[in-house]
């Protein structure tokens, strides 16, 4: 793709997801964690509905930033939320501990991915998929709670 | 200046609360060796009110009349007792019979009397900040004050001296005197119901333990455990269903597992966990004969080192084997240096994840005390259809094996960080060095042609892996998800910095981690395709 292709394309897409959701600045996201780079979106061959999205996020704010990878929703355009799953790592994880046995202590959930906790400046991986249906467009954002980040 | 911090690089509990173990280490392994079987009669007699009627049922001849006379002598009920009356070296004959081992089931978990004996998983948290959600963990003072709390029958060897090795109960065997299956130590089942134990049988600092002739079924973690244990050797055992696995040995040496059966786990059937710290030089544990099939996980061991597993079947299972370098506080990661030789590693494609298994075994829907036993839940996510699975590990050598008919792939590597066990800006990942030679890929023992979905499977991380000499159906090549011809052992040097992998590889396993059994909404996670069942290959 030549660079004036790419700009094109570029401005399109902002153009796109400018019209998504209501007072957002998707083309960035919105509130205080940023992608370092644009996430790489992988399309898994054995499931033709689904995706993936992979990259590094980083604490812009000034404060301590805590997520939750289950509370994160992924939202399509008119923001209905898109079947997901999210873990902040770059790859398979796994807790040695019996999952239906008790409650994970923070550390390990720490570990394993299912928590961050970013102090300002700090990054980590995030890795968000999801699952296309009927009635619901591809998501555009991962929707943290304190605001947004766009996906390609 | 922004601050890059991996969140996995917390250090977790040095403690591992999934294995209900307490903090472990290695016994030194010159001061021990793998038992001989007992010869002779046995010091002492155990037997069930029963045990007449069934020896003369269930045996006949000079057996027979050896178990009749041996009942003569029969002293104990139960096999703890004699365990409890045992010197060191005594061999305990155990006649035909059903074990319930009622005393020890009625004692409490936790026992009030060992209110003292529990320790905090150490580890320095989240940037030096305690985590008080750590909680604690049973300590070995735990297992000698109260042994029947966790345990239906406790080997516990150790005195109140400071140096970690067997004083008393050592050398102790404990042998079935008729078929593997005249003799079943059965547990109370499951999570809090009545008489559940933890383990079944808990070897601790027990060296020299044997253990043979005998069906063991029905523990909520594990049938048969070994922990710190310098000498142990399991024999003509079967392990039927247990809540986790079957046999397992966490920071044990000098160790053979022989001519054993284990299905029905809801984690791996044997679990040579932290294993030999051998670094090469050495395997401290052997496992030969067994046949695991039917579980999650026909072997597993989180850093299963110094392991040579030859001339066994897995089969029938979700995954037939793994081995990996997840947990950051199991003595001896990175996983380093087994020997996977002369195996049957075939038919791994069965589907523990299915919408059905899900929805029986969501404890919302079905308390674990009401579960049937026999019906294994998985409490460990694998890719359905995996003959053997290495997540993190170096210096393993899969070598001469048949395997086969395993939908997805026949083997796969992946790396996992050294950030993931805490081991921070030092740590080195995984994996490197691994080296599958001479296997036959996609051809059944009688020769016939049985494919694997793909026979080799690799992320493209990390140095010295390397495949050789290993064939397909009609000597045909391998089939594998990168290309192979370069890759020939043995392998590529170590150059700074190792190759990172491909992303998308990486990728492609991350949604995986997301699975929670309890939760419907990731009982399935999008991106993850390792709970459906691949197509047969054709």
């Amino acid at each position: 793709m030549t660079r004036a292709r790419a700009l094109l394309a570029l401005a399109v897409a902002t153009l796109t997801l400018a019209g998504c959701g209501e007072g957002s600045d998707p083309g960035t996201g919105s509130g205080e964690l940023r992608w370092e780079k644009a996430p790489a979106v992988y399309a898994p061959e054995t499931l033709p509905r689904d995706k993936i999205a992979t990259g590094m996020v980083r604490n812009d704010s000034l404060r301590e930033i805590s997520l939750t990878a289950r509370d994160l929703r992924l939202l399509d355009c008119g923001g209905e939320e898109v079947q997901s799953s999210a873990v902040f790592l770059e790859g398979f994880g796994k807790t040695y501990y019996d999952i239906s046995r008790e409650e994970l202590p923070e550390a390990e959930r720490l570990r394993i991915g299912l928590d961050a906790r970013l102090r300002p400046g700090e990054t980590a991986p995030l890795t968000v998929s999801w699952r296309q249906a009927g009635g619901v467009g591809p998501p555009e954002v991962v929707d943290y709670g304190d605001g947004t980040l766009p996906l390609p | 200046m922004l601050v890059t911090v991996a969140v996995a690089a917390v250090v977790a509990p040095a403690a591992s609360l999934g294995h209900p173990e307490r903090p472990a280490s290695f016994p030194n392994h010159e001061l021990g060796s793998v038992p001989d079987r007992p010869r002779g009669k046995p010091a002492s007699v155990v037997c069930r009110p029963n045990s007449e009627k069934r020896i003369n049922r269930d045996t006949s001849g000079a057996q027979q009349r050896r178990n009749l006379k041996l009942l003569d002598r029969c002293d104990f009920r139960h096999i703890q007792a004699a365990v409890d009356a045992a010197d060191n070296g005594t061999y305990i004959g155990v006649l035909p019979g059903s074990y319930r081992e009622r005393p020890s089931r009625e004692q409490p978990e936790p026992d009030p009397r060992c209110e003292d004996d529990y320790e905090a998983a150490d580890g320095d948290v989240i940037g030096g900040v305690d985590d008080p959600s750590r909680g604690e963990t049973a300590n070995y003072e735990y297992q000698r004050n109260c042994p029947n709390a966790q345990n239906l029958i406790a080997i516990v060897g150790d005195d109140e001296d400071e140096d970690r090795e067997c004083d008393d109960k050592c050398n102790i065997a404990i042998k079935g005197q008729a078929g593997r299956r005249d003799v079943v130590i059965k547990g109370g089942g499951y999570g809090s119901k009545p008489g559940a134990k933890l383990n079944l049988i808990r070897a601790d600092r027990a060296d020299g333990i044997y253990l043979g002739k005998f069906t063991v079924r029905f523990s909520d973690f594990n049938n048969i455990y070994a922990m710190e244990t310098n000498g142990f050797r399991f024999e003509k055992i079967e392990s039927a269903y247990s809540r986790e696995y079957g046999f397992l040995s966490f920071a044990s040496d000098n160790g053979l597992y022989n001519d054993l059966e284990a299905f029905g786990s809801g984690d791996s059937g044997v679990y040579p966990g932290s294993g030999p710290e051998g670094h090469c030089e050495r395997y401290g544990i052997e496992i030969r004969n067994v046949n695991s099939h039917d579980n999650t996980i026909g072997y597993s061991g989180t850093a299963g080192n110094g392991v040579f597993a030859h001339d066994n079947r897995f089969h029938g299972n979700a995954t037939g084997m793994t081995t990996d370098s997840f947990a950051s506080g199991h003595p001896g990661m990175p996983q380093d240096c087994a020997k996977w030789q002369d195996n049957d590693i075939y038919s791994n494609n069965l589907n523990l994840f299915t919408e059905e298994r899900d929805e029986y075994c969501e404890i919302d829907n079905r308390p674990v005390e009401e579960r049937d036993p026999t019906k294994v839940c998985p409490t460990f996510q694998v890719p359905v259809g995996t003959g053997l699975l290495i997540a993190g590990g170096n210096g393993n050598i899969v070598r001469n094996n048949r395997i086969y008919d395993n939908w997805r792939d026949g083997t796969k590597l992946f790396f996992v960080p050294a950030s993931f066990r805490g081991e921070g800006e030092d740590g080195i990942d995984t994996s490197f060095e691994n080296e599958h030679t001479g296997n036959q890929m996609g051809v059944a023992q009688d020769g016939s042609r049985a494919p694997n979905g793909n026979d080799f499977w690799w992320d493209e991380q990390g140095y010295g892996n390397c495949w050789s000499g290993n064939a397909g159906p009609n000597g045909s090549e391998p089939t594998a998800n990168f290309v192979l011809a370069l890759h020939g052992c043995p392998g590529l040097p170590p150059g700074p910095p190792p190759a990172p992998g491909n992303p998308a590889k990486t990728a492609s396993q991350g949604p995986c981690a997301a699975w929670d059994p309890q939760d419907e909404a990731l009982q399935d996670p999008p991106g993850c395709d390792w709970f459906e069942t691949p197509p047969k290959p054709e």
